[in-house]
This record gives C-alpha cells, structure tokens and sequence, in this order.
C-alpha cells in the first residue's frame, strides 16, 4: 500500500495549491494579466494569519483577514499597472518586494511556529485513519472549500458582472466601446485572485504548522507548470473557456503536486528533484501536444 | 506526426524507467526488529548543515548502529525549498521509521505537526519560539533534539575573562532577523549577572553597519555582535572602527574571527551533529520526555592581528584553551 502515499500527498497539496494555481490562471487567462504577485501574497497571507491566529483571533477571523490582505497586494498592483502604466511583470516584482518586507514586519520574525495551535484539520483528524495512510479527512474538508468556492466563483463569472470583468480583460478595447471601466475591473479582478493566493497561505500554513517568510518562493513556477499540465489534460472545446481555465486550475495543482510527491517518495537525489519534475511536466504536456495546436504554446 | 511518435517513445521510456525503479526500491513494510530505520530530513545542503549529518551518523555508527546492517537511513532533502518541506514530511511520516531527524527550522516544525514516531531536531535556534517543544528543560513526549542558538553566555564570560575592564558592551544587531531578535533577549538575561551594561545599535542594513559602530563607539567600552546575517555582512566595517578606536570587538562565529573579530565561543556545528546522533540512540532505545540538547560553545577562536591592531592583549590561558588562533585578518 505504499504507493498510494504519493497520491494521498499530492490530492492535499494539490487542493492547497490549488487555490495558488487557481489566482494565477484566472489572472493569466481571464484578464490577460501574467500576474507575479502571488509570490508575495501567498506568505503575506499566511503571515497575517499566523500572527492574528497566535494572538488569539477566530480562526475564521485570521483567514478572512488574511484574504483581505492579499486582496490589497494585488490591487496595488493593479493600481500601479492602470495608474502609473508601469509594466504588468514590473508592478508584480514591485508589489512581491513590497509584500516580502511587509510579511516580515507583520511576522516580527522570520518564522513562526503553529504546531501548538488549533487548525482547521482538527476537526476531521479522526476521519483520516478510517482508510489507513490515505487522510480522508483532510482531502474532503480541502475538497469541500474548493467545491463552495468554485460555485460561489463560477456564478459570479457568469452574472453581468463577470462578464463585464471578462470582456475587460479578453479585448480592453471592445469593452471600452461598450462603456466598461477597464481600470477597475482589472483592479478588483487582482484583488480577488490575490485573495485566493493568500486563502492557500493560510491552508498551507494550518497544513505544515508554520509559516516562514520564505515559503512563498516557488510558487509563481509551481503555478505556471500546474495550470499548464491542467490545460493540457482537459478538453478545451467541449467547455465554456472560463470553466476550462477553472478546473484546468484545479486538476493541474493535483496532478502536479502528484508528480512532485511521487519525485520525492522514489528518493531521487536532491540534485535531480527539479530536473525530474521538470521532465514529468513536459512528459505530460507532451501527451497533449497534437490536440490542442497553438492554443496555449504563446506565452500571453 | 514524427514528432508525436517521438515524443511518446520518449513518454514511454520515461514511464518503464519509474517503473522499473519504483518496483526495485527496498520493501519499507517489510522490517524486522533489529533493523532500525532513520529518516533525515533536511531542507537543504551546506557546509554547517552536512556536518551536522555527518556526524549523526557517525555517533551512531560508534554507538553499535552500522548502516547496511541493522540500521537503514531514509534520507530526503528539500533543495532549499520550504514548499517540499511539508511533501517530505508526509512522506517520510507514511514510511514510519523508527526515529526522524529534521534539521533546520521549517524542515522539524513540517515533520513534528504529522510525525506519529520520536522526532529529533536539529540546528534550530529558538524551539521554544519555533512551537517544537513547550519548554527546553522537560522535554514533549515525542519530540526532542538540539539548537544551536549562540552561546551567548559563555560569549559574555568570555569577554569578562579577556578584559574585565569591559563594563559598557554596544551590541549591533538587526531587529528584521529572528536569531538576533531571540539573540538580543538572551544578551539582556545574561548581561546583569557579569555586571555588563549595554547599548543597542540597530542596523537595518549592511551598509549602517559603519556608521552606527561610529555613532555608538565613544559610549562604549567594546562591541559585540549577536548572530546576525546583516551585521556579519558588514562586519568588516565594525573591525575598521574598532581598530580606529583601539576597543575590542567581539564576535560569535569562527568565520567572523578569521575576517577580523577580537575572539569568540563559537556553535561546532559537529559536535552539534554528535548530540543529536545522542538523542537518536536514546530515542531508538524507547526514550521519551527527553529535554532539548543547548549546543555548548566549547570552541574558542581568537584573532592575533586583530589583538595587536585593537591593543587588547589576550591572557595566555585563553589562547591555551582556545581552539584556533587566526594569525591574520583574511
């Protein structure tokens, strides 16, 4: 039963990441925006969280908080891109800076430690021994949070709103003829995904037990390879694009974080980790290669 | 469609090959009692962190376990990336060795939240802080190990022994670091007992090392350095005031003697390794509630230039006792 430990592994951090992987792609395909700032809302997140939560706040509290915190990151963002028309890529590297010292501050220190704290996982704990190594708990509390929010956030895409938010980010200037303030839309759109990025802070600070200012590094790549392995597996003509980009989120950070686990259980040398993911991606997105065309070779 | 081909040969080559190396891999199930299995975990390699690897397995080896025998080690490292931390901490806990070894912070407090077997850690500063254990001197249940956290008291009686002179210590430190910040504290619990008084010099960045030392040089009587990654950085620019104003500078790293420090207690990051293989054998041998293990700075390391440029004589039996004599300013 050994092998089912890298699956176990990699459906919990996959529905953790999933949420990172999820900020990226809907500001990457949705409002055409390659947006960097998850790297720096992600451990913002996580930083708000740990410090509020160790103080004594609602657990519920802390997240909200810390939701709200990566929200404004990614407004400022997108206040810096509309606002000053700075670059998309230099607003991010910009706001990850800015959010890196800013955790730091919050934090007070440059890790802390929740393993004496209550999380969220407490509460299903005794589901995950019923099925031996797998932690049926966990996997269905995770699976739970992402299936309400992807309800909640797929019906908002598809009211007026969400179109409206659509259309400025697919052809700014068709939405402009139509009377759609483009600024703002792009603006509240990077705050709800940064929003999601610092939701998987905080879930995967409950997770490990820790938060540590450096845990943020990674994510941007971890994003990119998973929403493209997602891309790849998920028949894009048979759905709506906005309902593509979502689950393709979802089942790429699965998938992905499979392969890595599975990297790690097989004990290949540190040396090799990265090569092996890096060929364990490309073996998956190779699969597809024909099906898709040129769809999703172009960067943006 | 040559490439498709191509390109799923390849597919297929990749998959036998994991295959092939999943199915030759050891059966962990399959243990019997007298093989132990020991997992390590680490989040990344350098020189200090090896040694501490190294030497676990080497106090091992002495106490009776010889690897291939009747001990097994499941070694797994994160590359440096605090995300895998958690991955390998949940791998290795499935596997269920007898003891896991987590070196670094992030690395034990990932393995102790899903471990259900003893934990040892090591290299981690502040376990207190860290949330590993509720306190140093009893010990949890499951979790035990060694912190390398500087010595700061030794450091104190050492500069006390050096010149008892010394009764106003500047100390420059970084309050954004975490170790300086648990460094500062510890100072300021030690200080009053060796009748030190001390005056903060906060530095932000590498660069204000020079002038904070400029600024707080006149009040003091010597400088001191708590283990700090922004003052080390510049630490240089310390050594060039002190030298200027002929006081002492004292540091807490044989790294930062060499580049011109007056003296220090130093961590050995090898005998760090022997304590933790210390606890591993205890907690093999069913052990529990074990306390933390505080690294002892044995090692003194002095500097003999910067004795004679900062005319602060050393007594002999310092430099008897002391580990390493560093001739020069590197």
């Amino acid at each position: 039963m050994n092998w089912i430990v890298p699956l176990d592994i990699g459906i919990v951090m996959g529905l953790i990441f999933a949420w990172a992987v999820l900020a990226l792609s809907l500001g990457f395909r949705l409002l055409s925006f390659p947006d960097l700032t998850i790297e720096g809302s992600l451990p913002l997140g996580a930083a708000v969280f740990a410090v509020l939560h160790k103080s004594g706040a609602p657990m519920i509290i802390s997240t909200f908080c810390a939701m709200f915190a990566g929200a404004l990151a990614g407004a400022l963002t997108g206040f810096l891109h509309v606002k000053f028309s700075l670059n998309k890529f230099l607003s991010g590297i910009l706001v990850v800076a800015i959010a890196y010292s800013i955790s730091l501050r919050i934090m007070g220190a440059s890790n802390i430690g929740l393993l004496q704290l209550s999380s969220v996982f407490d509460y299903v704990s005794s589901w995950n021994t019923v099925f031996g190594k797998i932690h049926l708990g966990t996997i269905f509390l995770l699976f739970g949070f992402l299936a309400s929010g992807s309800i909640l956030i797929l019906y908002i895409l598809s009211t007026r709103y969400g179109i409206q938010l659509r259309v400025a980010g697919s052809n700014p200037a068709y939405a402009r003829s139509l009377g759609i303030n483009v600024s703002v839309n792009i603006l509240i759109g990077l705050a709800a995904t940064n929003s999601l990025a610092a939701l998987s802070g905080v879930l995967l600070s409950m997770h490990q037990g820790f938060v540590d200012i450096s845990m943020g590094q990674g994510t941007l790549i971890l994003a990119l390879a998973a929403m493209t392995v997602g891309e790849r597996l998920l028949p894009e003509k048979r759905l709506p694009f906005y309902i593509f980009v979502f689950f393709a989120g979802i089942l790429g950070s699965v998938i992905y974080q499979m392969l890595l686990a599975y990297a790690v259980y097989i004990g290949l040398a540190p040396t090799d980790l990265k090569l092996a993911t890096a060929i364990m991606v490309l073996a998956v997105v190779a699969l597809r290669i024909s099906h898709n065309g040129e769809l999703f070779a172009e960067g943006s | 469609m040559k490439i498709k081909h191509l390109l799923m040969g390849i597919l297929t080559i990749v998959v036998v090959i994991t295959i092939l190396f999943v199915s030759l891999l050891p059966k962990y199930k399959e243990k019997n009692h007298n093989l132990k299995i020991v997992a390590i975990a680490t989040l990344m390699s350098h020189p200090a962190l090896d040694a501490v690897q190294e030497n676990i397995k080497m106090e091992l080896e002495h106490e009776g376990f010889r690897e291939g025998t009747n001990i097994r080690y499941i070694i797994r490292n994160a590359n440096g990336q605090v995300q895998i931390a958690a991955n390998i901490a949940n791998e290795l806990a499935a596997k269920e060795p007898d003891v896991i070894v987590a070196i670094t912070t992030p690395m034990a407090q990932a393995v102790a939240k899903v471990a259900h077997c003893p934990v040892v850690f090591s290299a981690v500063t502040d376990p207190v802080g860290a949330g590993l254990v509720t306190s140093l001197e009893k010990g949890d249940k499951m979790v035990t190990g060694t912190s390398d956290a500087w010595p700061y008291e030794d450091q104190l009686k050492l500069i006390n022994k050096i010149d008892p002179q010394i009764k106003i210590l500047g100390i420059l430190y970084n309050p954004g670091e975490a170790a300086s910040q648990y460094g500062i504290k510890e100072i300021q619990k030690y200080a009053p007992a060796l009748n030190f008084k001390l005056i903060e010099g906060p530095v932000n960045t590498t660069s204000e090392v020079y002038p904070v030392a400029q600024n707080i040089i006149p009040r003091v009587d010597a400088i001191f350095l708590s283990s700090d990654n922004t003052v080390i950085g510049g630490v240089a620019a310390a050594v060039k005031v002190c030298i200027e104003n002929k006081k002492p500078l004292f540091v807490g790293d044989s790294g930062t003697v060499a580049n011109g420090g007056l003296a220090a207690v130093s961590v050995g990051y090898a005998e760090l390794g022997r304590e933790t293989g210390k606890l591993v054998v205890r907690s093999l041998n069913g052990e529990h509630n074990i306390p933390t293990v505080i690294a002892r700075g044995s090692e003194i390391y002095l500097n003999r230039k910067a004795s004679e440029l900062m005319e602060v004589p050393i007594p002999e039996d310092i430099l008897k006792a002391a580990t390493k004599v560093y001739e020069d300013i590197k």
